[in-house]
């Protein structure tokens, strides 16, 4: 992700930036697992148009834990729809672990959703089946892809272990805690060893004690089956665990929140860096909180300098060359 | 033990997934359908077995065998035979030979026969009269005549109660005597006794060794010659005598014949059919071997020298082609309401299908998330459907089996087998549409039809309307060319009414809806423009089941059409039978009718209107027979216009001449007749000649039993004309709703002794109690009732689909607050309108059907009258039956709504839509 932001904050003029863009059509992304570009899904109601998103650009490395914030109706569920194979986009491109998600075939897409995501939905309910075990219920992506009975029964009892349900094995979901449904739910989801888990809101419907209980099960099966893991949650406590945290607003991812563990003083705390995102156009969002009192509106002035960019109100009184302002954009993370 | 139930339990679940009840509301739709599938036809069978043993049983036993005949001359030159006094004559072995034949020749033409010992042949002398007969037996001066007969089996057949059986001939004075045996009533008639002798014409004497006493006497063996048994008396138009008939024994067979005149002699053969099991599903197969084998089976080719035919015939064969006949009609009838109901069945599984396909829903949806491939899914579906479905429709082809034990019928295990698979493929179907073809989990919602969408779907509409369309033709010339033309492409025959007239609703329904919003919206209350709205927003999807009614009402429309023509047809023909409710026929005895008597008979209860007539055997001037009808004008007019029946033009009979005054008597004259009376010539009644003037032409008077050539004349002028005695009534005709027919019977008994009745009750019962006619019109009341049934069905499946998304609408408005009466206005005005239109269509449906398969059906069989019967719509029971299931779904969407309040709003939110 970094080394393209910086290509292109270095990009300027327009014939430059389109030949940005070729190279940008074959090295976006490299290297990530999942890779979203100005990806678009509009929903059309009865002649109403819905602009679920609008040109969300992503990045997620393979291993990551990345949890996906905003307001209802942001357009969250339908990234996560996205992502699982179970919508596809109106425009834009989104390939995860290489695959192309916008021009997949039927056999494709099938393919796609038993070997490289894995899904876990708010409501408890609709995550298993009612009237089969635990044990029946993770068994069950493997026997759909047609996994042998030896492989079957060692992966279930590994991922049972691993999200602490052993003891559920038995047991059908109404007779789980919802806690319980939901780690039986994440095994089930991780039982055909995906690339990808995602997570809509898996703690939505837990009180917090249980959802730290829950977000602790999902960390677990990062770490110990190095699985990606991409989760949208509304619940701070959930957030503030996590390195990186991705705001989505109107459809469009508008900051990135890294949180760094550093060594200070012989103990361990945690740095919260706020980042504004810098899509493959080079626009920036900036913070109406910092725009407003630089009265800067309609238009600003741009200079480059060797380590930054100075961001100008568009005023001929305070055009001043070498007066700092607030508003300056750090390139991201050093390559 | 609780142990297995559990796991038995927890199988169950696991195969019936989430929705156990909507699965058992499959398994018991699937019974339903498959019990009318199989039921039905089996049923039908089992009514037109019954009709055809009675067709069998009212067959005299003789009638029931292939009778092979010749004459004697014929066979012998067969078989190479000089007649004459040394001839070696036609042997018991010949004729067994011939019977061998005969057999083998039948069973080639795969004809059931009776075994070996119920066959019988013989040979007879001819008549001849016997002059020394006892006194007794003549008839006058007219002597008796007597017939000599061979008889295979006699000793099977009769019991010797006196003397020996015949055995042996032996030489009389210059003629042989032959020992013969004769029943009881024979001799008694003949006065005969064993040792008697009687000198039979041409060179034979009979002396009577034997009498013997017929053993079973309603055998073909005793009922094939009437004067086998007993001296039978003969009357034609220039003779009378008795006649009867002597039986010899096997060795006295050659002698015989050359004892006679040979050219008299005839030589039968009687091979009984085995006609007990038969079954009308074998009918049409026996009849056509029957005819074929009469034809040709005949022909002798082993058993003789020289190849030839003996005549066959078989008393069935006539009654068993009419019987085919009308059967086959009924069978039309028939497979179009058993196909029709089956394809409504089939719909309504469908239905079943869909819903539980939807009740599984959330299943299949997290199934297909978790990587199950399509073919996965549809195998769960099918796997879904068989659980449900394959016991189902076990069990329902075994209650069906049970409760019509007796007809097989193929045809029920075609229907029975694709109503099975329309259950079967009814699941995995839906389950497939729950989760989009391209594994997306929403619709595409962002893609607004297409042109070409519109276009493709505006095509499958026209094609499948044209299909149906041309079904109807195709069975329209069927009809025209063979009557018997039933495949199942035109049974279906209202269904494919049904298809055109539901596409043509589905088309109007949402334009008609939102017509009805934009009113609405103006004048009437919210909650009335709400549930428009809704039912104007509802998918196509949504009130597709609706239309499902559309066929239901169209078969319900056709069943009763087709029982009120039935019933109509039963009562026009009785009326054409009898002419008024009572008819009183004093033509044995000398009674007469006068204004005592019919006074007598207008005070029966429940008797409206008498009028007497009188029926006059008369002669036209050329001499031909012409029936003088003589009524009471006024009266008799009266009587009928209290009837169905055509009016009476009393008018022409009350101008000049009918009265005192002079001229020629007006009279009405049938078409045959007038030309014999036309021109002022005579009529002769009686005694008496008089002129006759025709004023007018009637083809029938109901109550005289008239046909051909007759004349009606007013009572008064007749009785002036051949005087009272001559024109006294013979008839009374009685019209009432409901005469009390035990009283009718007194009286009469009393004041007209020998007087015959009639009652068109009686006519009318006759007819529709014929085991064909009965079981035709239970049929189709029966499947009028399973259509509705079906109907209902339709409407609570309907009504099941919507309740999901009706209960968040009323828990949403219950928390702002609609009351309880608001939201029954609500739920009525959102879910009517599809079953209003359906209604319309069912309506719409009932009006075709009679001109478009009207003239296709023919019931003429079941009223018993060839005059056709007007097939016209029974708006009034499809009318009844479908404010019936608007009644169900208002009820049912009553109860919805108070299980909404009652389960509490807040839950019903939850849920989520
Ligand atoms: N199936 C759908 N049809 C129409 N609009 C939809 C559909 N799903 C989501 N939307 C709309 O898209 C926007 C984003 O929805 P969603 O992705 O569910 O938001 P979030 O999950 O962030 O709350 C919302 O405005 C929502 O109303
Ligand atoms: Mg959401």
């Amino acid at each position: 992700m970094t080394s393209a932001a910086g290509r292109l904050a270095a990009a300027s003029g327009i014939s430059e930036l389109a030949a940005e863009a070729e190279l940008a059509r074959t090295s976006y992304g490299e290297g990530a697992l999942v890779v979203c570009d100005r990806l678009v899904r509009i929903y059309a109601l009865e002649g109403i148009e819905v602009q679920a998103l609008q040109g969300l650009d992503l990045l997620i490395g393979k291993g990551e834990l990345t949890a996906v914030v905003g307001a209802s109706g942001s357009g969250k569920s339908t990234l996560m729809n996205i992502l699982a194979g179970l919508d596809t986009p109106t425009a834009g491109s989104v390939q995860v672990a290489g695959h192309d998600l916008s021009g997949m075939t039927a056999r494709e897409r099938l393919s796609y959703r038993r070997q490289v995501v894995g899904f876990v939905w708010q409501q408890t309910s609709r995550n298993l089946l009612p009237y089969m075990t635990a044990w029946q219920n993770v068994v069950l992506p493997m026997r759909l892809r047609g996994a042998g009975r030896r492989e079957r029964s060692a992966r279930t009892a590994e991922l049972l272990a691993v999200l602490g349900v052993t003891h559920c094995a038995d047991r059908r979901p109404d007779q789980m805690s919802g806690g319980e449904q939901q780690r039986a739910a994440i095994a089930t989801a991780l039982a055909n060893r995906p690339d990808l888990l995602l997570a809509d809101e898996p703690t939505g419907e837990l009180d917090s004690a249980t959802a730290v209980d829950v977000f602790g099960a999902l960390q677990r099966a990062n770490a110990e089956l190095g699985v990606t893991v991409l989760v949208v949650t509304h619940d701070p406590a959930v957030s503030a665990q996590v390195r990186r945290t991705i705001a989505i607003a109107d459809g469009r991812t508008s900051t990135e929140t890294l949180r760094h563990a550093a060594a200070e003083d012989g103990g361990l705390s945690q740095h919260a860096v706020e980042y504004a995102v810098l899509d493959r156009a080079g626009r920036v969002q900036l913070p109406l909180e910092m725009l407003e009192p630089l009265g800067m509106r309609d238009r600003v002035r741009l200079e480059a300098e060797p380590d930054h960019i100075g961001v100008w109100p568009d005023n001929p009184a305070s055009r001043q060359p070498g007066q700092q302002q607030p508003a300056q954009q750090q390139p991201g993370e050093q390559p | 033990m609780r142990a297995a139930g559990r796991r038995l339990r927890a199988g169950l679940t696991t195969l019936t997934g989430t929705a156990a009840g909507a699965s058992a509301v499959l398994a018991v739709l699937v019974i339903a359908s498959v019990f009318v599938a199989v039921a039905l036809p089996r049923a039908s069978v089992s009514f037109r077995t019954k009709a055809l043993r009675q067709v069998v049983a009212a067959t005299p036993p003789t009638g029931r065998a292939i009778v092979a005949s010749t004459d004697f001359t014929t066979l012998a030159s067969a078989l190479v035979i000089q007649p004459g006094p040394s001839s070696p004559g036609i042997g018991t072995d010949d004729m067994v030979a011939v019977a061998d034949e005969l057999a083998a020749n039948l069973r080639a033409k795969r004809l059931p026969l009776q075994p070996v010992q119920d066959r019988w042949w013989g040979l007879t002398s001819g008549y001849a009269a016997v002059p020394d007969a006892a006194r007794r037996a003549y008839f006058g001066t007219t002597p008796p005549q007597m017939e000599v007969l061979y008889r295979t089996n006699l000793g099977r057949n009769a019991r010797l109660v006196a003397g020996t059986m015949p055995a042996t001939v032996s030489a009389g004075a210059g003629r042989p005597v032959f020992q013969v045996a004769v029943t009881p009533a024979t001799a008694a008639r003949f006065m005969l006794h064993v040792g008697s002798v009687l000198k039979f014409p041409g060179q034979a004497t009979l002396a009577v060794s034997g009498i013997i006493r017929p053993v079973r006497p309603g055998s073909t063996f005793w009922t094939a010659d009437p004067d086998a048994a007993r001296a039978t008396f003969n009357q034609s138009r220039n003779a009378a005598f008795w006649l009867g008939g002597a039986f010899i024994g096997p060795a006295e067979l050659v002698e015989l014949e050359n004892a006679v005149d040979s050219s008299q002699i005839t030589m039968q053969w009687e091979l009984p059919l085995r006609l007990s099991g038969i079954g009308a599903d074998q009918v049409g197969a026996l009849n056509n071997r029957l005819g074929a084998a009469l034809n040709s089976a005949g022909l002798l080719t082993r058993s003789v020298q020289i190849p030839t035919s003996v005549t066959l015939s078989c008393g069935l064969a006539g009654a068993l082609t009419d019987f085919v006949q009308a059967e086959r009609r009924i069978a039309v009838l028939l497979s179009l309401l058993e196909v029709s109901l089956t394809m409504v069945g089939a719909v309504v599984l469908l239905l079943g299908g869909r819903l539980l396909a939807e009740r599984r829903g959330g299943e299949f949806r997290l199934m297909r998330a978790r990587g199950a491939s399509r073919r996965q899914l549809a195998a769960l579906g099918v796997r879904a459907g068989v659980v449900a479905v394959i016991p189902a429709a076990v069990a329902g082809t075994l209650i069906a089996i049970l409760l019509t034990p007796s007809g097989s019928e193929p045809s029920a295990w075609w229907l029975a087998g694709l109503t099975a698979f329309a259950a079967l493929v009814s699941v995995p179907l839906f389950a497939l549409r729950q989760v989009p073809s391209a594994g997306l989990a929403d619709e595409r919602s962002d893609r607004q039809p297409t042109r070409q969408g519109r276009a493709r779907r505006a095509v499958a509409d026209l094609t499948l309307a044209l299909a149906a369309a041309g079904g109807v033709a195709v069975l329209r010339q069927e009809a025209a060319a063979r009557p018997s033309g039933t495949d199942w492409y035109t049974s279906a025959a209202p269904v494919l009414v049904a298809i055109p007239v539901a596409i043509v609703a589905v088309r109007l329904y949402p334009i008609a809806v939102r017509w009805l919003v934009r009113l609405s919206g103006r004048r009437h209350g919210v909650t009335t423009f709400v549930g428009l709205a809704r039912a104007a927003r509802t998918s196509l999807a949504a009130v597709l089941p609706a239309f499902a009614l559309v066929l239901v009402l169209a078969v319900i429309a056709f069943g009763a059409t087709l029982r009120a023509a039935v019933v109509r047809g039963d009562v026009a023909e009785s009326w054409r039978a009898t002419g008024a409710d009572v008819v009183i026929d004093t033509y044995r005895s000398n009674v007469p009718i006068d204004g005592a008597v019919r006074h007598a008979i207008a005070a029966v209860p429940g008797v409206k209107r008498t009028s007497a007539l009188s029926v006059l055997p008369g002669v036209a001037a050329d001499g031909t027979p012409l029936t003088v009808i003589v009524v009471d004008p006024a009266s008799y007019a009266a009587l009928i216009a209290a009837t169905p029946q055509p009016p009476f033009p009393a008018a022409a009979l009350t101008g000049p001449g009918a009265g005192r005054g002079p001229g020629p008597m007006p009279v009405l004259a049938s078409p045959s007749a007038r030309q014999l009376v036309t021109g002022g010539r005579k009529v002769l009644v009686g005694y008496h000649d008089f002129a006759v003037r025709v004023t007018g032409t009637v083809r029938d008077v109901p109550g005289s039993s008239a046909t051909g050539a007759f004349i009606v004349a007013p009572a008064r002028a007749m009785v002036r004309t051949v005087g009272a005695s001559e024109a006294q009534p013979s008839r009374v005709l009685v019209v009432g709703p409901g005469v009390d027919a035990a009283r009718m019977r007194s009286v009469v008994g009393r004041q007209l002794p020998a007087a015959t009745l009639a009652f068109r009750a009686g006519r009318l019962a006759s007819l529709t109690g014929a085991p064909l006619a009965h079981g035709t019109y239970t049929a189709f009341a029966e499947g009028v009732a399973a259509a509705a049934v079906f109907g209902a069905v339709v409407v609570l499946i309907m009504l099941a689909l919507g309740a999901r998304s009706r209960e968040l609408t009323l828990a949403r408005l219950f928390t702002m607050g609609l009351s309880p009466g608001q939201a029954r206005r609500l739920v009525i005005t959102e879910a009517l309108p599809a079953i209003i239109a359906a209604t319309v269509g069912g309506a719409v449906c009932a009006w075709l059907l009679v001109p478009l398969i009207g003239p296709a059906v023919d019931l003429s069989p079941l009223t018993g009258s060839p005059v056709p019967v007007p097939v016209r719509a029974d708006y009034a029971l499809v009318g009844l039956l479908a404010a019936g299931l608007l009644a169900l779904a208002i009820v049912t969407l009553f109860a919805q709504s108070v299980a909404t309040r009652l389960r509490g709003v807040s839950r019903a939110l939850r849920v989520g839509e």
